[in-house]
């Protein structure tokens, strides 16, 4: 058994979702409080935001949170 | 606005490291190798300077952000990490630093004052160093 990276653990679909609402990352950024470089690592899987913060995304995006971030070893939503 | 910020922040902290660098650095080549004591005072002035008109804007930088959202945006939950990273690997390299000096210490004779040199300039250029590299990285990472 491999123990897994849990930074690597945590998808998320932002930049699809961002991209479908033609919000670019710094549109999002000022929506949500935070700077460009976050919803960039973000996006990337590099950091992970904490509970609030993907509440706050998922509220600037107009979608549940758990249609935002999902677990990678998990059935994603709608996939 | 806030890229603008944050660039501010940015070139303020490289011109503080470069600055302490070249100042301090100055200092404690001088102390290790005597003979450059006289170019050593050449640097030091300007890397003195440097650092303290750096250290300047960032003051005035901070003292001129008054609404509370733009101050919580610098400071969000990716800035608090970067800066814990930075400082929890200083601590690494503040220990080794610590380590080498001792390791050293049977073979050279080290003053006091230059000890003290020596971790006052690693405790301050490696979280300066640390930052901005990760700062860096997480905005290159598009």
């Amino acid at each position: 058994m491999t123990a897994r990276n849990p930074a690597s653990a945590l998808g998320n679909h932002m930049k699809a979702l961002r991209a479908q609402r033609k919000l670019t990352q710094a549109d999002l950024a000022d929506a949500v409080g935070v700077t460009r470089k976050t919803v960039n690592t973000v996006e990337n899987q590099v950091f992970i935001p904490s509970t609030l913060l993907a509440l706050k995304f998922a509220q600037a995006l107009g979608v549940n949170v758990d249609e935002l971030f999902y677990l990678e070893d998990m059935d994603t939503p709608g996939d | 606005m806030m890229e603008k910020l944050l660039r501010r922040r940015t070139s303020m902290l490289w011109f503080a490291l470069i600055g302490f660098s070249l100042w301090q650095g100055a200092i404690v080549a001088a102390e290790l190798y005597p003979q450059w004591d006289r170019a050593s005072d050449f640097v030091q002035a300007p890397g003195m300077v440097i650092f303290g008109m750096a250290m300047l804007r960032l003051a005035q930088l901070s003292h001129s952000i008054k609404k509370p959202d733009v101050a919580s945006v610098l400071n969000d939950e990716l800035t608090q990490l970067l800066r814990f990273k930075a400082f929890y690997f200083s601590y690494l390299v503040l220990g080794g630093t610590v380590g080498l000096l001792v390791g050293l210490s049977p073979f050279i004779e080290f003053r006091p004052e230059i000890i003290l040199r020596i971790l006052l300039v690693t405790a301050v250029i490696v979280p300066l160093a640390s930052f901005v590299w990760l700062d860096h990285k997480a905005g290159a990472e598009t």
